[in-house]
């Protein structure tokens, strides 16, 4: 997986986090979003809506993939 | 080719032609369908079938002509009204032999599922909110804005009729600047229409074109939120305004001219009032002399009770109640439940902010997120951030919209209010 997708996944995190009043955090790919970061399930439904706008891509079209860490987000995307 | 703006006169000269004519021909007790998109034939139709005792089927100018003649071919009518190119209108009896029906009027609901319901009423309740005409407003200027074969639309007919009164009637299908430039020009008095037929009429008005003042401007239809009740009445400068709540099914219950949004908490369980409302579950129910007599072809669903469930969803603050949404139309975002309007009403209160309307889009994570289409105000900029940074301020997260598209004008359905895709 190209680090260009796992760089927009957190930036987009950060963004959102940022909006919400939270400090940006440093993102890897075996970050756990929603337990190594303040994001919610709100601000990750915003995430999602956001990488889709920033991609054009749906990888959750035909149903939810499960996915934990930023790396997994990730390779929805690069997938 | 587009048509003019028809005018009927019920000042001094009372008779109207074509309805007389009409009248004449149609055997009293008969059954009559009529598409309001022919509007001189609806408003001949409409005059005629009161006066000789008749069941009238008013089709809305929005049904297509195919729609309207195969729901004509459905029921077995006695007569069609229809009017041609040339605009002659043509009276054709299409069964034989006598059937004798209630008199009264069968208007179609557009309802939230999209499937249009008939709702029937006598020709007395139809008119009843309308027939008393205060001298303030005698031999004024009407302009027919809402869809004519709806409640609200017979409502500014009758009113207009019992007050003497001139209704303008602009041709289907014009935009908002054609509407600003007749309202203008036929020097209209008084206009009745959903809050956002109004705010598009604001928005559209032409920057070099004199704004009218208006002796009453009246909405209904939707939720009249504070800030479009004071931009109308800084726009217009209306002598009254009044915003309404009146459903096909109840008729006319709440009317309320102190410029404030939602009505005296007062009204609810008052004894005194002609229309009674209570509120149960957190919905207002209404019991009227004014309600419908059935739905038609429906009979199951006609409720006999005599208290009507509106599914308005009310909210009691201090001594005023506030419309919330409705029990039919609200999203889950996360498993928590929002109401569009809400989100709407905060969202009209930012000065960046003219119109916008607000829905769900599916989403992997809670099922669906919050969206909003904007119309930004005149000279204002408006971006994500800030508008979320100030929702923020009044909302719970979970109601401030994750996503906003800026957008040069909200869609609106045949009836006049806002479409929530």
């Amino acid at each position: 997986m190209s680090s260009e997708w796992l760089k927009l996944v957190a930036d987009k995190i950060n963004e959102v986090l940022v909006e919400n009043g939270n400090a940006p955090c440093a993102i890897v790919a075996s970050t756990n979003i929603l337990h190594e970061t303040p994001l919610d399930s709100l601000g990750l439904a915003i995430v999602v809506l956001r990488l889709e706008e920033a991609t054009g891509k749906d990888p959750f079209v035909e149903g939810f993939k499960n996915f934990h860490t930023a790396g997994e987000l990730a390779a929805l995307y690069a997938g | 080719m587009q048509a003019d703006a028809i005018q009927l006169d019920f000042g001094t000269a009372a008779s109207q032609p074509l309805a007389d004519i009409l009248a004449a021909e149609l055997p009293s007790g008969s059954e009559l369908a009529v598409h309001a998109r022919h509007r001189a034939a609806f408003f001949a139709a409409l005059m005629a079938a009161r006066k000789r005792r008749c069941l009238l089927f008013a089709a809305p100018s929005y049904w297509t002509n195919t729609a309207f003649d195969d729901w004509v071919a459905a029921r077995a009518l006695t007569y069609v009204l229809r009017s041609n190119d040339e605009n002659e209108i043509e009276l054709e009896l299409r069964t034989q032999g006598k059937r004798t029906s209630t008199p009264g009027i069968v208007l179609f609901t557009s309802g939230s599922t999209g499937t249009p319901k008939g709702v029937e009423h006598s020709w007395q309740s139809i008119a009843a909110s309308s027939c008393f005409a205060p001298d303030r407003i005698r031999a004024k200027r009407w302009y027919a804005a809402y869809e004519c074969a709806s409640y609200a639309g017979l409502q500014v007919f009758y009113a207009a009729s019992a007050s003497q009164g001139c209704l303008i009637v602009p041709p289907v299908g014009i935009g908002f600047a054609e509407h600003a430039q007749l309202i203008r020009s036929q020097q209209v008095d008084i206009l009745s229409a959903t809050p956002s037929w109004w705010r598009m009429l604001m928005f559209a008005w032409p920057a070099n074109l004199p704004r009218r003042r208006l002796l009453q401007a009246t909405l209904g239809g939707e939720i009249a939120d504070q800030s479009t009740l004071d931009q109308i009445s800084e726009f217009f400068l209306p002598e009254q305004l009044t915003h309404v709540f009146a459903t096909s099914e109840t008729g006319t219950a709440i009317a309320v001219s102190d410029r404030k949004a939602g009505f005296p908490a007062a009204h609810l369980d008052d004894p005194r009032r002609t229309v009674k409302l209570r509120v149960r579950n957190g919905v207002l129910q209404v019991q009227s002399p004014h309600r419908m007599r059935r739905y038609v072809d429906d009979e199951g669903a006609t409720c006999q009770d005599e208290w009507l469930s509106t599914g308005d969803l009310i909210e009691v603050v201090g001594d005023r109640c506030f419309f919330t949404g409705r029990k039919d139309q609200q999203f889950n975002i996360g498993g928590l439940k929002v109401k569009p309007q809400e989100v709407e009403i905060a969202l009209r209160r930012l000065p960046e902010v003219h119109d916008c309307v607000a829905y769900a889009r599916p989403n992997p994570i809670l099922g669906s997120v919050l969206v909003a289409d904007v119309v930004v105000a005149a000279g204002a900029k408006a971006d994500h951030g800030t508008l979320r940074r100030q929702l923020r301020k009044v909302l719970p997260a979970y109601k401030v919209p994750q996503r906003f598209r800026f957008v040069q004008r909200i869609g609106m359905l045949p009836s006049g209010k806002a479409q929530r895709h």
